[in-house]
């Protein structure tokens, strides 16, 4: 058996099964399985082994829940992929009372840079569940930096990186299938292992968004 | 599994942390926590580690109105 082999992904596989159940059952403890879903998805799939993600949580009864790449609080956001770029991650979590104390995504950004810093930006995901402004965009959207090839097209003084494309749950299954498939990004397990470990999972993420 | 690190923030480090991540951003804390009681997330991307810190603290807290 190699380290590679579909057979040595086994137990990851299993353990990233409970922990998807275990978020979805709701109460306090979601939070933590959440936690660990994303810690072995993104094992699994495309982020480098020095890669680190975290935990905030008030020490006060609340159950607000913030989930970011990166080690240090005082530090960026972004976790380090296998490709040597970044995937910089916050996700606000919180229960929903009025849904049985279920886990949800209050807000979620992530996005694709070539560096660890922001400017370097590629491609960007965000969620909220609330109105984000007074000009409000789709609560789930795409933004792309980039440049059209067709002038006039965009509203005078609005790059395109500034437009909002509706993508209605942008899940973190959707944002590794989008770096393995379209940017080539490297992942740790074999295909057939991620590929089908995101398929079982990706329909039950969306329960974690609006309803 | 990744390194994963788990941080019990008091309410004075939460306010502290956001403070901190304002001004990194190059934005007024006061502007932050004014925004985020006002429900304008303002920087949206840039700024939810500090949003949701602040989501972290009581609706009444007084780092809100100061």
């Amino acid at each position: 058996m190699t380290p590679s082999s579909p057979h040595s992904w086994s137990s990851t596989v299993a353990s990233l099964r409970k922990a998807s159940d275990g978020r979805l059952a709701g109460g306090r403890e979601a939070l933590g399985h959440f936690e660990r879903y994303v810690n072995l998805l993104f094992r699994l799939t495309v982020a480098h082994k020095d890669s680190a993600i975290r935990l905030l949580r008030p020490a006060a009864s609340s159950t607000v829940w913030g989930l970011t790449g990166g080690h240090d609080p005082r530090g960026g956001n972004a976790i380090r992929l296998t490709d040597g770029r970044y995937l910089r991650l916050v996700a606000w979590l919180d229960l929903d009372f009025r849904a049985g104390r279920q886990l949800r995504f209050q807000a979620l950004t992530w996005q694709y840079q070539n560096a660890i810093d922001d400017d370097s930006w590629v491609f960007r995901a965000d969620y909220s569940r609330a109105k984000i402004a007074a000009e409000s965009p789709p609560r789930g959207h795409l933004h792309v930096d980039g440049t059209l090839r067709q002038p006039g097209v965009l509203r005078p003084k609005r790059p395109l990186g500034r437009v909002h494309f509706p993508c209605r749950r942008p899940t973190l299954e959707a944002a590794v299938v989008l770096l393995a498939d379209e940017f080539g990004v490297p992942t740790n397990a074999p295909q057939e292992v991620w590929r089908a470990a995101v398929a079982e999972h990706e329909a039950q993420s969306a329960r974690l968004f609006d309803s | 599994m990744l390194p994963t690190k788990t941080y019990i923030l008091s309410r004075d480090e939460i306010v502290e942390l956001v403070r901190f991540k304002s001004l990194e951003q190059g934005h007024d804390p006061a502007d932050i926590f004014r925004n985020f009681a006002a429900g304008d997330w303002r920087h949206f991307s840039q700024m939810l580690e500090a949003y949701t810190l602040c989501a972290m603290l009581p609706k009444d807290d007084p780092v809100f109105t100061s």
